[in-house]
């Protein structure tokens, strides 16, 4: 994997056209709001310049989904099991931040393997993009950069042609076909310089580095949460859009007549009121404590666990805030 | 590997009044589990909940189950032969290893007994591994005690100390929290403590226990939480990172007071 391609812009859609005869193509398109979606024309595309408003996450954890349906019967009940056959799948056109929240994603529902969430990520081959430029809201850099550690192939616009970085021996036998040329050293310059710039760029913005693990730990109960808890309104936006967060809850539905039903299950949010009740108690009755649980589950817990962050920075949960809570703003007085 | 989500199909074989709010369902097939693992019950059309197992074994297992929410009250309502789904077992289950040849105090409060009734099952089979078990249950009312028609054989094999919150006619015992009785058990020491009950209790227990010479590690708590999915996934049941359905429910104390979200359990215990 020591040479580099690129391919001419003009030949991106027959490789896309190339991809959807063998795989099931997954890419950003533009309606109300920006998201991945699946492709029938490589028209329906919009490359754009920085993420997504909705992340990957919805393709491999939809917002609710069917476990099983069961059928009431003479002698007892049938349970007919909802998980699907495997898709080959392309995802194509995901920044960086979107492909490192996978990796993240992949230890909390893999650790003991949830069959749903691993039949729709097993096998799916990243083909990711170098943003052009970030959102006011981008902080990737706090967490290494634009650039994931994982991927199959990665693009970076570098004029009339897509620089293209081989991140795997799949990615490797996706640009063995003719559209692909060679790239000269003095195209690999234009693609770091590509690159420092736009994280430079976010570098300014963010002013915020995580890339050592900081302590947070003694932060606890720091007069920081009880401020956060009185202006945050529990509502759970954050959640339902992290790219991270994987909580859920399990419902069952059922008929009129009680004779058959399904159980499903929602994203959930640990914001919510309810989230931590039992029969005996709600363990997170104050708002302040919710608020401490989410970042604590992203920058503290996640390290004694999985020894990362469980956070890339993508911003969506700055953009989507109702009260107008700037994690990076938390974090600063968390590392201070 | 099978599904997890998956409920296998059961059957109520067997339906026991335990106390006018809780009964015990006898089911069938049974699992192999560990003393203090739980298990996922499905009542078709109302829900799933965790429930401790209470007693059984590959045959039929036993759930003592409270009726408090939906799915509680429509189980209750419901008659033998009638069929449940269940997922598990899951969680970690006592450490009985550790028991062998050592005092054994188990604390329990109201249903709490529930997960600790397989582990007095053993100590009654592996008396001789024991020195001294003890022994000390709580509840609100004398009508709300569970199990009690199995006594008379369990104290062939250890101490029972029972109390209650508020005496009814006809009770001898002691009247006041499980706390109390605690005070009483200093020759106890250097046991090793089982405990499950309500979270209040839990922690004043656990307190009267440390202050009276108990180490934390050997001090362990059954954890209750909202645990959705059993196999640490859906989030509903983490404290401090941790999954009460797969790390626990069973954490010994000295681990649980290290949690950087500390368990309602044990907040306080070493004040």
């Amino acid at each position: 994997m020591d040479t580099f391609v690129k391919i001419a812009k003009s030949k991106l859609k027959d490789f896309l056209q190339h991809i959807m005869e063998n795989y099931t193509l997954y890419a950003p398109v533009k309606k109300k709001i920006s998201r991945f979606e699946r492709i029938e024309d490589p028209s329906q595309i919009c490359l754009l310049p920085n993420r997504t408003e909705i992340s990957l996450k919805p393709i491999f954890l939809p917002p609710k989904e069917s476990l099983f349906r069961w059928k009431k019967v003479e002698d007892g009940y049938i349970i007919e099991d909802c998980l699907n056959g495997k898709e080959k799948k392309v995802i194509f056109g995901a920044k960086g931040c979107d492909v490192a929240s996978l990796k993240i994603l992949d230890l909390y529902m893999m650790e003991v393997s949830d069959p749903y969430y691993a039949s729709r990520r097993k096998d799916t081959i990243i083909i990711g993009i170098t943003c052009e430029y970030p959102r006011e809201s981008c902080f990737c850099t706090a967490f290494g950069g634009m650039i994931p550690d994982e991927y199959d192939l990665w693009l970076t616009d570098i004029g009339d042609y897509y620089f293209v970085d081989i991140g795997s021996e799949r990615g490797k036998e996706l640009v063995s076909m003719e559209l692909f040329e060679r790239a000269s050293p003095e195209d690999e310059e234009r693609k770091r310089e590509k690159i420092e710039r736009a994280e430079q760029e976010i570098r300014k913005m963010a002013k915020i580095e995580l890339e050592e693990y900081q302590d947070m730990e003694d932060k606890f109960e720091d007069k920081i949460w009880e401020e956060l808890g009185d202006i945050c309104l529990s509502c759970g936006r954050c959640n339902l859009i992290c790219p991270t967060c994987h909580c859920f809850d399990v419902r069952d539905i059922t008929n009129l007549d009680g004779s058959a039903g399904e159980r499903i299950r929602v994203w959930d949010s640990c914001h919510l009121f309810e989230f931590a009740k039992t029969s005996a108690e709600n363990f997170r009755r104050d708002r302040r404590a919710r608020v401490r649980y989410r970042i604590y589950d992203k920058f503290v817990f996640s390290v004694k666990r999985y020894k990362l962050y469980a956070c890339v920075g993508c911003g969506r949960c700055i953009d989507s805030c109702h009260a107008g809570i700037d994690i990076r703003d938390v974090l600063r007085r968390l590392i201070r | 590997m099978s599904n997890p989500y998956i409920p296998s199909i059961a059957k109520i074989m067997d339906i026991i009044d335990e106390t006018p709010d809780t009964k015990t369902f006898v089911i069938e097939p049974g699992l192999s589990f560990k003393p203090g693992q739980f298990v996922e019950l499905t009542v078709f059309g109302y829900g799933e909940a965790p429930f401790s197992i209470s007693g059984g074994n590959e045959d039929s297992i036993e759930l003592s189950i409270r009726a408090v929410g939906n799915v509680t009250r429509k189980l209750h309502a419901m008659k033998i032969g009638e069929h449940i789904g269940i997922r598990g077992p899951f969680g970690n289950g006592w450490p009985l290893e550790k028991a062998e040849g050592r005092d054994l105090l188990i604390v329990a409060g109201g249903i709490g007994l529930a997960p600790l009734k397989p582990v007095i099952e053993w100590v009654c089979k592996n008396r001789s591994k024991l020195n001294e078990v003890t022994l000390i249950y709580g509840a609100r009312k004398p009508s709300l005690l569970l199990f009690k028609r199995m006594f008379e054989e369990w104290k062939k094999c250890m101490n029972i100390l029972l109390t209650v919150d508020e005496p009814e006619e006809g009770w001898k015992g002691e009247v006041g929290v499980v706390t109390k009785l605690c005070g009483k058990v200093k020759e106890f020491s250097d046991a090793l403590t089982f405990m499950c009950g309500p979270p209040v209790m839990m922690k004043y227990a656990s307190k009267t226990l440390i202050d009276l010479g108990f180490s934390p590690d050997d001090l362990y708590l059954s954890l209750e939480r909202n645990m959705r999915c059993g196999i640490g996934i859906c989030g509903h049941c983490a404290v401090s990172g941790m999954y009460v359905c797969k790390d626990g429910p069973i954490f010994p104390l000295d681990e649980a007071l290290k949690f950087i979200e500390k368990p309602h359990e044990v907040q306080g215990v070493l004040d």
